[in-house]
């Protein structure tokens, strides 16, 4: 009571968000009741009929549906191959002593977060397109065959994944190098004195210093496995390649926004959500038996 | 210490008390213009509603084709018109809400589902509007259009038919003037270097085809590309000419999947082999669908034919583009794609346009038919689809619009079909069909070209039968077929030649499943459900 008087503003200040969470993202959670009843637009979620697992049994009679949560577990495993390319970059970045170099490293390595992925895709048919991209017309140039960055499924992923990297490992970045400060820097004086050389540095004081901090990036990442963001494929993706490309959110837009079956695409979100949350906390269990600490 | 604690805290709660209050304003306009329709409060008494504006609300395909320092599609002369001539005198405010072009059904089922659609809406996909009929999103127009559109039941007469839907009339099909679908044209003055003859079979054209890959003509250093925007909806002239056509009867036309019809596989076969030969655009499933894509290959003098809609490189404007940048460029309109015994089948349209449609929550149904009438009138249809008389069109002897050859003419209509949405195509009289397709000719220096280009493009065309039940399967999975046919057709078009069989029926097959079998079943059923009662 007594932090209550005391601390009031802080707690004034919290109503704010709260609503916003409330708002946002609690009172729609109601929606999900569309994925049990035969959705009608017109009448409204409460009128419209309800009728128990029928969608859930026609999602799961659909082979495209199979098809799109096999390649979004794939490409977030793809992805989730590059989880440590963030955190080589910004060890590489803490080494730096010239201050000017850094600085205008990192903004390099930041820049592409801000480029929206419409115009990633866009730059990615200029460049890489089989024949008249101009990646391939220099590898042409110099006698090569074209290669089917965009074409061919296998390259395709690696194209993708390749830009997820591209334009997230900058701006990933920022949370190590944030956990890099806290390391206390007796330690690194300590160890100059034993003798340790930079990378013997590194080993043995920077990455448990940090390591709190991947393992809750990496659990964060591994409940996500099951979600993709649909900009990123949908703006990658084309017609040659969509054995793999088309994942869970570009299925939904699909099926809910473009046919404008909300119930099955309501199915497929809850059901792409509850996976996606035994894997959090199956993540969560391991890191707690193996590490002692996990993020809850 | 305590001080500037005490300053913070105050610039806190500040914030925080404009926040709130941005919040509250915000809501506060919101409520405002949805129910814009209403009294404000603030008057008091009765009469207060007759003086108060309407505002109907029209949706606008946005194409992204303004040209650079023009004024915005929502604020033109065009809207300007409408406004001061339809909606000054009625006391209405005709709002327009853009959808882009790609997106029309997406947006519109958000705008729908969302209860925020215009009072006005329209869209070329017949599933969506079943689905809207299905559901009852939908004003019954009848009645409305008996009382308050004469001029429209009078231009519209052969369309409206096409918008009954469970015996009402829920939407008003825009009238389509000239059926024809697609049309081949291909670069004549390439042809006449290499003294080769304008194609009349299916071979002559692969000849000539061949021919601009070996001797590049338009001398553009090896990136000619004979034959360009590929894609399945207009690849059908060529694929329905090696149809065996004395199979296949009006059900099947109508219910059988374009891939299980018997011979549409050599088709395919054909454009598999033209493909690997070089012959089409190598990059051709990485366009998007109407992407300009295939515009700019013909105006940099890259592309050597093309089958596009009937008469788009005059009315899209790329083939004066064409003219300016290389003024010996010539365009022809050809109908090379022939069956054995010497037809040339090819898709047309049903006599409609876009299906024009009032949600049932709108309020404005009675202004927006009012607002249609108006549109139907002619004199208002010559100015929505001509322009200014002197400016940008002069009248022929004959009695129809001539569109003038100048910049303001351009820049007037480039995209005029958007407001007039009764309408599909230049329209002068429900009883002269000669001054409709010579209206059509509009651009003098192109006439010529427009009306090879309109005769190939109806030339042995068929339409599929009308059937006017609704496919319950059809609606669900038309958007999914739809795309996976994309799909396929990529596919199959750049499958290894030695394979090309066992991916086609493959892909096929996995369309069946996915609910082609299911739309099939159905469309066999109320086909015959239809033409037998």
């Amino acid at each position: 009571m007594n932090s209550l008087r005391r601390q009031w503003p802080l707690y004034v200040l919290m109503i704010l968000p709260m609503t916003f969470f409330i708002i946002f993202k609690y009172i729609p959670m109601a929606g999900v009741m569309v994925a049990f009843k035969d959705y009608n637009m017109f009448q409204g979620i409460w009128a419209s009929e309800w009728v128990g697992l029928d969608v859930f049994r026609e999602v799961f009679s659909m082979p495209q549906f199979y098809r799109a949560l096999r390649n979004t577990l794939m490409l977030n495993f793809f992805s989730l191959l590059t989880f440590p390319i963030p955190i080589i970059l910004a060890i590489l970045l803490n080494e730096l002593r010239i201050h000017w170099y850094k600085r205008v490293s990192q903004t390099l390595l930041y820049l592409p977060h801000f480029i929206s992925w419409v115009i990633v895709g866009g730059m990615a048919i200029r460049l890489l397109a089989t024949h008249t991209g101009s990646v391939n017309q220099f590898i042409k140039n110099l006698g090569g065959n074209p290669i089917p960055f965009l074409e061919n499924e296998f390259l395709w992923i690696l194209t993708y994944t390749g830009a997820g990297v591209w334009h997230y490992a900058g701006w990933g970045t920022i949370l190590y190098l944030a956990a890099l400060t806290t390391i206390n820097k007796e330690l690194y004086e300590a160890a100059d004195v034993d003798g340790a050389s930079r990378l013997r540095k590194i080993w043995h004081v920077t990455l448990p210093g940090i390591k709190p901090t991947i393992i809750v990036l990496f659990i964060l990442q591994i409940g996500r496995m099951a979600e993709i963001s649909f900009e990123q494929p949908y703006a990658l993706r084309n017609e040659l390649v969509m054995d793999v490309a088309q994942v869970i959110s570009t299925y939904v837009y699909t099926v809910g926004i473009q046919s404008a079956q909300f119930s099955i695409a309501t199915a497929v979100g809850l059901f792409q959500s509850v996976v996606g949350l035994i894997l959090l906390l199956t993540a969560e269990f391991l890191s707690r038996k193996i590490n002692n600490q996990g993020i809850f | 210490m305590r001080k500037p604690f005490r300053t913070l805290t105050l610039a806190f709660l500040a914030i925080v008390l404009m926040m709130v209050m941005v919040l509250a304003g915000c809501s506060g306009s919101n409520q405002g213009s949805s129910t814009g329709t209403e009294p404000k409060q603030q008057g008091g008494g009765d009469d207060s509603s007759k003086g108060e504006r309407i505002t109907l609300t029209v949706e606008l395909f946005d194409r992204n084709n303004t040209p650079a320092g023009e004024p915005p599609i929502t604020d033109n002369f065009m809207t300007q018109y409408i406004q001061e001539n339809f909606g000054d005198p009625n006391n209405i405010e005709v709002k327009f809400v853009t959808v882009p072009r790609a997106e029309e059904v997406d947006k519109l089922n958000v705008l729908m589902a969302s209860n925020s659609a215009p009072d006005i809406i329209f869209t070329y996909n017949k599933p969506t509007v079943e689905n809207y009929v299905k559901n009852g999103g939908l004003t019954d127009l009848g009645p409305l259009i008996e009382e308050h559109g004469p001029n429209l039941k009078k231009v519209l007469e052969p369309a409206l038919p096409y918008g009954v839907f469970e015996g009402k009339q829920y939407a008003i099909p825009a009238l389509r003037v000239l059926q024809a679908q697609t049309t081949t044209f291909i670069r004549k003055d390439w042809l006449d270097k290499l003294n080769l003859p304008l194609p009349e079979t299916t071979e002559q054209f692969v000849e000539a085809l061949r021919a601009f890959k070996e001797h590049d003509p338009g001398n553009t250093g090896g990136k000619v590309i004979p034959y360009s925007h590929i894609n399945l909806f207009h690849m059908m002239p060529l694929v329905n000419s090696f149809w065996e056509w004395d199979k296949i009867d009006d059900k099947a036309l109508y219910a059988v999947p374009r891939w299980l019809q018997p011979g549409s596989k050599e088709g395919f076969r054909l454009l598999n082999s033209m493909y690997h030969e070089g012959l089409i655009d190598p990059d051709f499933a990485m366009a998007d669908d109407f992407s300009q894509q295939f515009a700019q290959q013909v105006v940099t003098g890259i592309a050597g034919a093309g089958t596009t809609n009937t008469n788009e490189p005059v009315y899209n404007g790329y083939y004066a583009n064409l003219r300016a940048n290389n003024p010996d460029a010539v365009l022809e309109a050809i109908d090379p794609f022939t069956t054995p015994d010497g037809k040339r089948p090819k898709p047309m349209y049903e006599p409609i346009g876009a299906y024009i449609m009032v949600p049932a929550f709108s309020e404005n149904a009675e202004i927006a038919v009012k607002y249609l009438d108006w549109m139907a009138r002619p004199e208002n249809i010559l100015v929505l689809q001509n322009g200014i008389e002197g400016v940008s069109y002069t009248m022929s002897e004959e009695g129809y619009p001539v569109l003038l050859d100048t910049p303001e003419a351009h820049t007037l209509l480039y995209n005029y079909y958007d407001y007039c949405i009764i309408l599909n195509g230049k329209f002068v009289s429900p009883d002269d069909p000669y001054k409709n397709i010579a209206a059509n000719a509009f651009d003098l220096e192109f006439k010529d070209f427009t009306i090879n280009s309109i005769e190939a493009g109806n030339n042995d065309g068929y339409v599929i039968p009308r059937v006017d039940i609704p496919v319950e399967a059809e609606i669900k999975y038309a958007k999914m077929l739809e795309d996976f046919e994309k799909e396929m057709f990529a596919k199959i078009v750049t499958a290894p030649p030695q394979q090309f069989d066992q991916v086609y029926d493959q892909l096929v097959d996995e369309y069946m499943a996915m609910g082609g079998q299911a739309v099939m079943e159905e469309k066999m059923q109320a086909y015959d459900e239809f033409y037998n009662q």
